[in-house]
Parts: C-alpha cells; sequence; structure tokens
C-alpha cells in the first residue's frame, strides 16, 4: 500500500498535484484523468524521478524521503515515451537494470521473447522504433523484485499482439508475485486477462476513489 | 538571400558558438590572458611558423582537427530530425546551396582564417611567397572541400548508411560511471580529441618550458587545474546527456554516496589522459607524495562543476561564469600552498552539492 502524505507538486507558480492524505490499496490500479491532470507526475513522484513537498510511505514502512533507497528499490517504472541513449544495446540496458535492481537477465529475456523483440536484442537502440523501445522500457519495469510497478500508459505505439501480451505479464506478475500495479491509460484495455480492482481519478489537482 | 542567410546563422552558426564557448573563452585565456607581452609572443610565434615549414605543417594539422570538429558539427546538425526544413536548401540549385553551406563553414571555420590572414600578413611583411601560397591554398581547401562535403550530407540525408564521423562504439563495460563517457566518445568524439589534444599541450609547453629553481608544486597544480577545466563542455555535455537520457536511474535504489562515487570513476576515467602525461613532469615538477594531491584535486574539480550544474537550469554562458570564477578562486588558494586539504575541501562540497540537490533539482 502507498500512503501519501501531504503531497503537493507545484511546477513554477502552478500547483499540479494537492494531496492532503490519500492510500493507494495494493492491487491492479487504473490512474485515470484528462490531460495536464497530473497523472505522470504523480507517477514520476512515486518512482523518485521527481521533487515534491510531503512524503510518500510504502506498506507504513519505509519513506520514499527518509529511506529512499530500500523505497526506490521497491518501486519500478516505465516511462510514457522512454528515451534511452541509442549507442547501447538492449543486452547493455538490460544488464544495467538487472545490477541495478538485482534481477534476473534470462527472466528479462523471456519478457523480450514473449513481447517479439528478442531478435533485436543485441542491435543498438538507435535501430528501434518506437514501439520497440516502449516494449524495452516495459519489459526493464518488471526486471527485479518491486512491490509496485507503475505504467504510464502502457498502450501506446504498442501493436495489439503486444497489447495481450502485456496484459497477460501484468496479470501473471500480480497473481504469482503479488506485485501491485498503479497503470496510467487513456486505452481501453479490452482483454480478458487484466481486471483492476480499483480505479482512480485525478480530477481538480487531487486524487479520488473512482466510483 | 538575406533571409536564408539569416536562418542558417541563428540555427547553425550561433548554437556552435554557443557549443564550444568553453572551449574558445579557454583558448583566449591561454593565448591572451597570460602575463606577458601579448603583441610580441603572438609576432615571435607567428614568425616562428612561417619561416619553419615542418612547424607551418603542425599548425595546418592542428587548423585540420579544427575542420573536423567544424565537419562534425554541421554534418550532425544537417542530418538531425528538429533541422529537416534544411533540406528545402537544395531546392534553389546545387550552385547555390553550395554557396550557403559556404557561408555556415566560413563562419565557423573564421577563427582559423583570421588567424591564416595573420600569418599571410607577417609571412608578406617577411617575403615568405612560398609560405603565403600554402596558408592561402590550405584555408581555400578547407573552406571549399568542407563545403562541397556538406552539400553532399544534404544529398544523402535520407540514404543509408547516412553520414558518420563517430566510428562504432567501444566495447567497455556499460555502467552509469562509463556510459556518459561512451556518449562523449560516439557523440562528441571531435570536442573531446580537440579538448584532450589542447589540454595536453598546454601541459607539455608548461614542462618544457618551465624550470623551476627549486621544488615547488604550486605552478604544476596551477598548469593541471587550467588543463583540468579544459574538460568543462564536456562535464556539461556530460550534465546535459544524463538530463535528458539517464533521467530513469534516479530510480535506481542506489545511495547518494555511491552516485557520488560513480560520477568520481567517470571523472577519473575522462581525465587519464593527463594524469598519465602529467609524469612527464616527474620529479622535476613534482614528487611522488604531490601525486595523489594532483590526482585529486583534478577530480575534484570536474566534479564541482558537475555538482554545479546540478544547482538549477545552468545555461552554458552561464556555467562558463562559474567555471572561471571557481579557477580563480582555486589560484587564489593554491598560492598559499594548502596542500591535500584543497582538494579534499573541493570533493567535501561537491559532495554537498550532490546530497543537497541530486534528488531535489528543482529547489
Amino acid at each position: 500500500m502507498l500512503q501519501l502524505e501531504q503531497v503537493t507538486k507545484q511546477y513554477s507558480t502552478t500547483t499540479v498535484l494537492s494531496v492532503d492524505t490519500f492510500t493507494i490499496q495494493d492491487g491492479i490500479v487504473l490512474l485515470q484523468g484528462g490531460n495536464g491532470s497530473g497523472k505522470t507526475t504523480l507517477l514520476k513522484m512515486i518512482a523518485g524521478l521527481l521533487p515534491f513537498e510531503g512524503d510518500i510511505i510504502l506498506n507504513n514502512a519505509s519513506s520514499l524521503k527518509k529511506q529512499r533507497t530500500a523505497f526506490v528499490r521497491c518501486i519500478n517504472y516505465a516511462e510514457t515515451e522512454p528515451l534511452y541513449p541509442g549507442f547501447l544495446t538492449a543486452k547493455e540496458l538490460v544488464k544495467l537494470f538487472c545490477y541495478a535492481k538485482k534481477g534476473n537477465i534470462t527472466t528479462t529475456e523471456f519478457l523480450l521473447r514473449q513481447l517479439h523483440i528478442y531478435d533485436v536484442y543485441k542491435k543498438p537502440l538507435s535501430t528501434y522504433s518506437s514501439g520497440m523501445i516502449k516494449k524495452l522500457s516495459l519489459a526493464l519495469a518488471f526486471v527485479g523484485n518491486p512491490q509496485w510497478i507503475l505504467l504510464d500508459e502502457p498502450l501506446i505505439t504498442t501493436d495489439q499482439n503486444a497489447v495481450d501480451t502485456i496484459c497477460s505479464m501484468i496479470h501473471e506478475k500480480h497473481h504469482k508475485e503479488q506485485v501491485s500495479f498503479l497503470i496510467t491509460s487513456h486505452q481501453s484495455f479490452n482483454s480478458s486477462r487484466i481486471s483492476f480492482t480499483s480505479r482512480l481519478l485525478a480530477y481538480d489537482h487531487t486524487l479520488t476513489v473512482a466510483v | 538571400m538575406k533571409t536564408t542567410l539569416s536562418i542558417l546563422q541563428k540555427v547553425l552558426v550561433n548554437h556552435f558558438y554557443t557549443l564550444n564557448a568553453g572551449l574558445f573563452v579557454f583558448l583566449s585565456f591561454v593565448l591572451f590572458g597570460l602575463p606577458y607581452d601579448v603583441a610580441a609572443f603572438h609576432m615571435g610565434i607567428a614568425i616562428m611558423i612561417v619561416q619553419n615549414q615542418p612547424f607551418l605543417f603542425v599548425v595546418f594539422a592542428v587548423w585540420f582537427l579544427y575542420d573536423l570538429k567544424c565537419i562534425d558539427y554541421t554534418a550532425k546538425q544537417l542530418i538531425a530530425p528538429q533541422q529537416q526544413f534544411l533540406t528545402c536548401l537544395q531546392n534553389t540549385g546545387r550552385r547555390k546551396c553550395f554557396w550557403y553551406l559556404s557561408f555556415v563553414q566560413f563562419a565557423v571555420y573564421l577563427p582559423v582564417t583570421a588567424y591564416a590572414v595573420f600569418l599571410v600578413i607577417v609571412a608578406f611583411q617577411h617575403k615568405l611567397y612560398i609560405a603565403i601560397a600554402e596558408i592561402f591554398g590550405f584555408t581555400l581547401l578547407m573552406l571549399f572541400a568542407t563545403s562541397f562535403l556538406y552539400v553532399k550530407v544534404l544529398e544523402r540525408r535520407f540514404k543509408e548508411p547516412g553520414f558518420n564521423l563517430t566510428g562504432s562504439s567501444l566495447r567497455i563495460p556499460k555502467t552509469l560511471s562509463t556510459i556518459p563517457l561512451m556518449f562523449i566518445w560516439s557523440n562528441r568524439k571531435q570536442m573531446l580529441l580537440i579538448t584532450k589534444f589542447f589540454s595536453l599541450l598546454f601541459l607539455f609547453i608548461f614542462i618544457k618550458t618551465f624550470e623551476p629553481d627549486h621544488y615547488d608544486i604550486r605552478p604544476l597544480l596551477f598548469c593541471f587545474l587550467l588543463s583540468a577545466v579544459s574538460n568543462c563542455t564536456i562535464v556539461f555535455e556530460i550534465r546535459n546527456f544524463e538530463n535528458d537520457y539517464l533521467s530513469i536511474c534516479r530510480n535506481f535504489p542506489y545511495p547518494i554516496s555511491g552516485r557520488f562515487l560513480q560520477t568520481a570513476i567517470m571523472y577519473t576515467l575522462l581525465l587519464l589522459p593527463e594524469l598519465a602525461f602529467v609524469w612527464k613532469a616527474y620529479p622535476l615538477h613534482f614528487h611522488l607524495t604531490d601525486y595523489l594531491q594532483l590526482m585529486i584535486l583534478g577530480v575534484a574539480l570536474l566534479l564541482l562543476l558537475h555538482a554545479s550544474l546540478l544547482t538549477g537550469n545552468v545555461i552554458m554562458d552561464t556555467f562558463i561564469k562559474i567555471a572561471f570564477g571557481i579557477v580563480i578562486s582555486l589560484f587564489f588558494i593554491i598560492l598559499y600552498n594548502p596542500g591535500i586539504l584543497l582538494p579534499l575541501l573541493m570533493l567535501a562540497i561537491s559532495f554537498g552539492l550532490f546530497y543537497s540537490y541530486y534528488y531535489d533539482f528543482e529547489k
């Protein structure tokens, strides 16, 4: 469970998010909201990529501000439009992530096979299409032993086959390893392989549970 | 035509000088900022160049290196996605396109052309007509052959494999310490080579020309400081690269001390050529026990520059001023011979800035 406490995020003088206290329960959670409602900002804050006022606590145990290393070890994140150095290969990037997140390279390679990008595993990322880069970033979000995986628009630029595979990956990871997901998406998940345990709404600079 | 030239000036030329401001400031400092009679010094050098054929060819080699830097920059800009609109230059016809790109080459190559004109005047005063012809011919060749190359790059814009001066990547372990250096090697190779060339040349000239009458580490410390600070544009590029491509690594569970250590390793690797070359000054300019001080000073300076970039959205112009301010301050501190305390203090300040700003980069 993720607890947001007195969380405020401002860009210059504009408040993007202001949450007094809010708890995100474990499960597969869909975060919805219009453009500019602060969905990506919230995910980046939880992943430790953006500074903010307040604190986020994981399972009443580790605080992002006070036990940062322990906190981010349990949080993985896949960006909407990932950007990686073009001169690196996917193999090198997988090694880097597996080393940092104490992950298993073989498991990640298996995910890349499922997503049909393993045949370009040793090629520089500059030769990848945006869809392939997106798939790679999703596979990297599954590296290690996270308690939460944050997926920002996981379905954009991916083909229909990949959508089903991604849904299966999420379902499997949640049911086998009890990993929770916080997912933002403007696309609808037309797949029988995934069911959301709750839905959140980012609206008017704050978070609410969608009915 | 005036509008086209104005666009080329803004898009390519101005950006080139902004990008390389650090190098030009460093060169200006070395060539005009040192305490000697500047006019007599440069006149003496110019006479030596035009009278001595091997020396003239060394100068041509340096100019060629600078031309490679211009080619690398302009060619990359011409094929960059954001400059796609420049393909419309081809619609003006091949000859006109050539003249437009000659304007770009003339503008970015201007520092060399200006110095070539100075050498021609000196050679003319000494009636060295062969040297005049050589300088004239070489400069024209660099200007027009390079412009022709740009036309070719523009024409081949959408053809595979494209124009590539960078070569393939080095096969070294890819860690957070080496990936930014790989970026510099694969995407800013000319910047790296030219920086290292001038940095080592500066050290070489100091070691060969300065003969101390008694042991004093301070002149070498200051010289090494200048040599290290010439890498400031690389530090700037590394920081931009980290911001653009490695921001996701903030999600890696590394403690801040680990990240600081990774950055220190990166800058030690970057300074390896200088750290190896400085052994030419042993034992005349430094003792074995002082090498550690020299090494930490160089790495700590780059760490301090890197940390200063974490404090906000620092643009190149501001960064150059920061680097200049730091070097001047360090010069006065070195005069008091603080020993190993100075580099250790610099490391402590860098770590303090890292600790405060690495995650809170918006404050």
